[in-house]
């Protein structure tokens, strides 16, 4: 009896690549669920993208804070520290200070920065802005024009504001980031609007909101999943990677902030972070996830081990 | 393989008769095929009909149940591949390995550490549910002794991982009716030697083979000499490899209905350094494990495994709640304003994560709503302005706050008259969707 | 206190009521129905009047100045009579008549559309048994050798005829047997009920009253009642009758009507209400042919199951609640003296099963007169109404469920909504650059958009690009932003009955969206639960009061209905209304419908989980699986 069981798939993810020339990244281009590699011929690599803040986080763990303490209100440095000390691949940008009530940085400013950090770093590079509408809108075209022909990828787009941003990516050469709240249906429905609007779907990375182990992680993997399974089927509209913001879900967790001394049960306060971490990542590995938006280096390195593993196609 | 309703119908007499208690013959077959009644209902269905509602409706994995005074272990009994199309049943269970090289004091502690991993996460108690013994190979009569010290001090169920049959049966003698899970390691484990106990219900074997022919052969041979509770592991592997044996194993017994492999599955991680427990406890935790034996009792290292459990083998169908109370974000004040939303873990979230995002501190007052969101609670009268005031007053919440303004969800603005009126508060008709929350509360005053 | 005179204009009609009641309640009063979505609360904003001379007490209301002269707006639902009054009915406020009802449309269509509603009556092989039998019959006079009991001396004659052993008979007939029977020398008009093998005697009548057997059939729908007046001896439905159902005044769709029912009495005045709007359509279809009570055999009634609940003064309140439990799917048959319905006293009043709490009569007797349960492949019914009912069988089996679409189709509910009646926008053609061009119901100058009308102006508008697949509105510029509320004006100002712009805003687009994903995933449901595909189902039929005026391309594009030909599609009209007037002549048809009953199962969708993901993926244009749509040309 042969005892087997092979799942074709008869679609792949769409492949999306990120950045230029040497340092370019592909992702997707997957045929078979995570890590099944006897069953497709292209099982890719998951990627970690390491986030930068262009001004320090107010609201970071110290654990967190600490790690970065020499370079955390330094963008341009923290990039470099990212790619020559942790070998970073893939910088993730995070424009918070754009944000009218917290910092209202223009988008001059910003767009200036995009550049610097790309000529310094040249990594491929993933720029979110700050999650107001108007100011990301005033702000994410403007350092798409500053990135032109770098093949960077904007967000986030939302089913509620995706027009103005997805046409300068479409004029820049850029991709989108295309956000929507744990739920296949916007999901879907976001890339077909950015796609009508003229960005080919080589262009679009998906960003399905995950939660945080303990705080609704399930619902986000199982509508990843989901979302993974009916593009395998052949829905080409959901064939996308997809991109999974880890750190700042479980960095919210009070079970990666607490301290020790409140809670002599929980175990070391440092480790417990990380773990949360990691743990969170690997499931969304399991779930689909193309890229990783991590924190914590050690968290990195845990999850970079286990994808060298999930990777590592065996003896037989 | 499961019969659809439709299936199901097929085979009953169509005549609407009503006997069951439903309305149609096409009820109750829908109700049939959800489990939720008994083909017995039916006074006219065939002998032939019966027999192949039932064989259908067999589980496609055994699952087998371990008694401790910790309560019952259901381990395996699953039905699906992926947890959204109806959910995993089962949790896995999750032990810690001793070494019997262990002083017995140092046994002892190791056992009450184990006792202090227990976490309470949203109303539940995560536990670990089994400990371990493991045979060095060396000392028989100090393995019996750590046998006995942990059956003393613990009531978890107690795996043996030992490969001299002679000392397992000596501590099968001893084991005093406590449910036992033996390991038949090494390929000198002869089960033939057990099958005097293979009806024995307190005894699980967990057969290991490294490929699922040989397995297969096992468990084949198992259940001729009438084993009943049994698991299967497939020995220590790389994790890619073991992830491809654990998902073969599952679909083979769901699509391919091979009822040999059909067998909750164990997995033991023998590395101790953390990085590599968890990077193979949550694979296997998400990927189809019914057991996982570690060497670490790190808190820090089982309690990120604990909750990763607790999440997967919830209900889908079923909202995940928060506890239903008020909730201060950020550095709360006097003049902080007050939210109202259900406890529906989502619903919560959304505000919270909103509410953090605009930097107002705030009181979050999650009303119980039996884990339903804003417009079902609403429709289904459980987010009512009693339920809300009720809500408040449990929670002293005036005590906290030197206003009374209470903000409410937008879908629910029809009740702010009625709420107002109910609870003494001044009611405030927030935005519809959270995403609106911190622009809403930069206004509010 | 002293009456107060209340004069409504253009209307020019009059009325004394006492001080205090409210402009709304005097309009009804003298027959004027105004827009009252909210039932009276003051929210909806439907039923603003201006106020000409005089004054009321209003909370809220702005002046304006019209020819030189000052106005006043109010609200009619809000504003309290205190002294004589003249108020001038702004025409959007008014609920337009049903009377001049739908025009069916010339249609753009390679067919007819009138070819495809079919003269189902012609199909029927009926019997002739109406729900009514008269008989005549000539007794003979007691004598001393034979002094049988008068009533012994009728049934056992009747029991002869009919070949029966057990009639029955009220007390309220045996005790006017003897005086009737000797008043008319023993020759007596017999009225019988039968049902299955039960006979009994409702009614007597003197001398030979055979050609006088009429019924009233009642369509009792959330918005809507419709009745028909057929004639038993004819076989005939000699005139059809419809008018808006008064409850609306109380609440628009039926849970609110639940909810209210819930206030102290406030089932006796839904009860009322609708009691009032069927004899108000009973003394009009009597009116017209001069007939009188007593010639009314009796009445048949179809409805919802709330409706049923509140025509029988029924407490419907645990429909509302879980497990939504339904007092009574099947009505006993009851005289119309236990109604307060405006007939004789013995006519009956009966009514056809219902299924379950959201399933009524009317879906039953609808299905009957689609034929869907004779059907050798899979079918579909879909009623589209304020509760859209979706069936789904063939000769084996037959499944159903509700959907709550919402009123927006009614053309409730939205900025410019309105019913299909004289002046609605009904078909809308989109030009390249934006120019709209319209088409309204008896081509006279726009008052409003019914729900014919909202579906093409929504196909137009996604086809030259105004609004995204979502629904939200591109960066055009002609797209008018005012605060935070963005919309496309369809008809400007200066071609509108009221000199005010029709729009379609953001919101409208949103609850048309909601009603079309309800109706769409009811239907997807049903057949994944029966294990079926689209291009499985051989027919769809649509019944409902708009059926015959839609477009069905637009109602494909926007995802309304299934993507399938056009030709699979058949019109019934009210097939509710249809199918209860064939019940009332025929036996076999009303066996037919309780069998129905019978074999329809009923799937929840309130708790089924599907529904809720086939609805969300249903909430774009026209829907998340692009694919489910993409072979239409």
């Amino acid at each position: 009896m042969e005892l087997e069981y092979i799942e074709k798939s008869s679609n792949s993810i769409t492949s999306v690549i990120l950045g230029t020339g040497s340092t370019s990244l592909k992702v997707g281009g997957e045929d078979a669920l995570p890590f099944l590699y006897r069953e497709g011929k292209n099982v890719s690599l998951p990627i970690i993208a390491h986030e930068v803040f262009d001004s320090a986080p107010s609201d970071w763990a110290k654990s967190l804070k600490d790690e970065f303490k020499s370079v955390i209100n330094k963008p341009i440095e923290w990039a470099l520290y990212c790619k020559n000390e942790l070998n970073a691949k893939l910088i993730c940008l995070r424009l918070s200070s754009a944000h009218p009530d917290f910092g209202n940085n223009s988008a001059d400013k910003l767009a200036k920065l995009c550049r610097d950090i790309y000529a310094k770093v040249n990594l491929p590079m993933v720029i979110i802005g700050c999650g107001d509408d108007k100011k990301d809108n005033q702000v994410l075209p403007e350092c798409s024009k500053a990135l032109k022909g770098k093949n960077c990828y904007f967000g986030n787009t939302t089913i509620d504001n995706y027009k103005t941003i997805a046409a300068s990516c479409i004029a820049d050469g850029n991709g989108v980031i295309a956000h929507s709240p744990i739920d296949i249906n916007i999901a879907k429905q976001l890339n077909i609007l950015i796609n009508e609007v003229g960005l080919p779907l080589d262009k679009v990375i998906i960003n399905p909101t995950v939660g945080a182990l303990g705080y609704g992680l399930e619902y986000a993997y199982s509508i990843m999943e989901r979302a993974r399974l009916a593009a395998l089927m052949g829905d080409k509209m959901l064939a996308l990677p997809f991109i999974c913001f880890i750190a700042q879900e479980s960095w919210r967790a009070k079970e990666s902030k607490a301290s020790e001394k409140d809670n002599p049960d929980w175990g070391k306060e440092l480790e417990r972070g990380i773990y949360w971490e990691a743990v969170t990542a690997n499931s969304f590995l399991h779930a689909g996830a193309d890229i990783l938006v991590m924190r914590h280096p050690k968290a990195v390195e845990i999850v970079s081990k286990a994808i060298k593993e999930l990777t590592n196609k065996g003896i037989k | 393989m499961a019969l659809s309703g439709l299936d199901i119908y097929k085979l009953l007499p169509k005549t609407n008769c009503k006997k069951c208690g439903f309305a149609t013959c096409l009820a109750f077959a829908m109700q049939l095929a959800k489990k939720a009644s008994s083909v017995e209902n039916c006074p006219f269905i065939s002998q032939e009909a019966k027999d192949k509602i039932i064989s259908a409706s067999l589980a496609p994995i055994k699952s087998i149940s371990l008694e401790s005074r910790c309560g019952e272990l259901i381990l395996g009994g699953e039905k699906v591949l992926f947890r959204h199309e109806e959910k995993f049943f089962n949790p896995c269970a999750i032990g810690i390995i001793f070494e019997d090289s262990l002083s017995e004091a140092k046994l002892i502690e190791k056992i009450s550490d184990v006792k202090r991993l227990s976490f309470e996460r949203v109303g539940e108690i995560l536990t670990v549910d089994v400990v371990a013994l493991k045979y060095s190979g060396i000392d028989a009569g100090k393995y019996i002794d750590s046998f006995k010290a942990i059956i003393n001090n613990c009531d978890f169920v107690v795996a043996l991982i030992c490969d001299d049959t002679d000392v397992i049966k000596k501590v099968v003698e001893i084991a005093n009716g406590r449910d036992l899970i033996i390991y038949c390691f090494g390929k000198e484990f002869d089960i033939e030697k057990f099958s005097h106990f293979a009806s024995n219900k307190n005894l699980s074997f967990v057969l290991v083979a490294e490929d699922l022919d040989s397995l297969n052969i096992l468990t084949l041979k198992c259940e001729q000499l009438k084993f009943k509770n049994l698991l299967i592991d497939t020995g220590e592997k790389n994790l890619s490899d073991k992830l491809w044996d654990l998902t073969q194993i599952r679909r083979l017994s769901l699509k391919k209905h091979i009822r040999s492999l059909g067998y909750p599955v164990s997995c033991i991680i023998e590395q101790t350094s953390p990085e590599a427990i968890i990077n193979k406890a949550s694979c296997y935790i998400l990927k189809y494990a019914s057991m996982i034996l570690v060497k670490s009792d790190a808190p820090e290292v089982i309690f990120p495994l604990l909750t990763l459990r607790q999440n997967i083998y919830s209900d889908p169908q079923k909202p995940l709640q928060v506890e239903p109370k008020s909730y201060a974000v950020g550095q709360v004040d006097k003049d902080s304003p007050v939210l109202v939303t259900t406890n529906f873990s989502l619903s919560y979230f959304t505000v919270l994560s909103e509410v953090e995002a605009s930097r107002v501190p705030s009181y979050i007052v999650s009303v119980d709503t039996e884990g339903m969101s804003v417009l079902t609670a609403w429709a289904a009268e459980k987010l009512t302005p009693e339920s809300i005031t009720k809500a408040l007053e449990k929670d002293n919440i005036k005590d906290k706050v030197d206003h009374k303004k209470l903000v409410i969800p937008g879908y629910v603005s029809v009740m702010s008259g009625d709420l107002q009126e109910k609870s003494g508060w001044q009611v405030t008709v927030g935005p519809k969707e959270a995403s609106g929350i911190p622009s809403f509360l930069k206004k509010y005053k | 206190m002293d009456k107060v005179t209340v004069k409504f204009l253009p209307d020019k009609k009059e009325i004394r009521v006492s001080p205090g009641v409210t402009l709304l309640s005097a309009a009804l009063d003298c027959g004027i129905f105004l827009n009252s979505h909210c039932a009276g609360n003051g929210t909806c904003g439907g039923c603003k009047v201006n106020i000409k001379n005089g004054h009321v007490k209003s909370p809220s209301g702005h002046d304006f100045i019209e020819h030189g002269k000052k106005l006043k707006t109010v609200l009619a639902c809000q504003a309290i009579v205190d002294s004589d009054v003249e108020v001038v009915i702004l025409s959007e406020s008014r609920m337009h008549k049903l009377d001049k009802a739908i025009i069916p449309k010339n249609n753009k269509q390679s067919f007819n559309v009138e070819n495809l509603l079919l003269k189902r009556e012609n199909d029927f092989q009926f019997d002739q048994l109406p729900l009514v039998e008269k008989l005549y019959i000539e007794l003979s006079k007691p004598d001393i050798n034979n002094n049988t009991a008068d009533t012994d001396r009728l049934l056992s004659e009747l029991k002869r005829i009919k070949n029966v052993d057990f009639i029955d008979i009220d007390i309220s007939e045996v005790k006017i047997i003897s005086s009737l029977l000797r008043s008319c020398q023993w020759k007596v008009t017999v009225s019988l009920y039968k049902k299955d093998n039960y006979l009994k005697v409702i009614n007597l009548e003197p001398f030979d009253k055979r050609n006088e057997n009429y019924g009233i059939v009642f369509d009792i729908g959330t918005t809507t009642v419709n009745a028909s007046l057929v004639d038993f001896n004819a076989y005939q439905v000699i005139t059809t009758k419809s008018n808006y159902n008064k409850q609306v005044l109380l609440g628009e769709d039926i849970i609110t009507r639940i909810v209210f029912c819930e206030k102290n009495a406030g089932l006796k005045q839904m009860n009322l209400y609708l009691l009032e709007t069927m004899n108000e359509l009973i003394n009009s279809l009597l009116g017209e042919l001069k007939l009188k009570l007593t010639s009314i055999s009796c009445l048949l009634c179809v409805g919802n199951p709330t409706m049923m609940h509140l025509f029988f003064k029924v407490d419907p309140v645990y429909i509302r609640k879980q497990p939504y439990t339904s007092v009574a799917n099947v009505f006993p048959v009851v005289k119309a003296n236990q109604t307060d319905l405006g007939v004789s006293p013995f006519t009956i009043v009966c009514s056809l099963p219902g299924v379950s709490s959201y399933v009524g009569s009317d879906t039953t007797s609808g299905i009957f007169y689609s034929q869907l349960y004779k059907q050798e492949n899979p079918c579909l019914f879909i009623d589209i109404g304020t509760n859209g009912e979706i069936a789904l069988g063939n000769k084996d089996w037959l499944v159903c469920a509700a959907a709550s679409a919402g009123p927006a189709f009614e053309g409730s509910g939205l900025s410019n909504g309105m019913r299909a009646a004289e002046g609605a926008v009904e078909d809308v053609i989109i030009d390249d650059d934006l120019n709209v061009k319209i088409k309204t119901i008896g081509n006279s100058s726009a008052v409003g958009i019914c729900g014919t009308g909202y579906i093409s102006l929504i196909n137009q508008m996604l086809k030259k690009g105004i609004i995204d697949r979502s629904g939200s509105f591109k960066n055009t510029e002609k797209i008018v932003k005012r605060n935070e509320n963005k919309y496309f004006v369809v008809v400007k100002a200066n071609k509108t009955k009221n000199k005010k712009d029709i729009i379609i805003t953001s919101c409208d687009i949103d609850n048309i969206k909601r009603s079309k994903a309800a109706i769409y995933s009811a239907c997807c449901v049903l057949l994944k639960e029966m294990q079926l595909k689209f291009d499985q189902i051989d027919k769809v039929f649509i019944a409902g009061g708009f059926g015959t005026a839609l477009d069905i391309d637009s109602a494909v594009n926007i995802g309304l209905l299934p993507n399938l030909e056009n030709k699979q599609f058949i019109f019934l009209g009210n097939a509710a209304l249809k199918g209860a007037n064939m019940a009332s002549f025929s036996e076999t048809a009303r066996k037919e419908i309780d069998s129905i009953a019978l074999k329809l199962t009923y799937f929840d969708l309130s708790s089924n989980s599907l529904y809720m993901q086939e609805y969300m993926s249903a909430l774009f244009f026209p829907h998340t699986e692009l694919s489910r749509f993409s072979s239409r040309g």
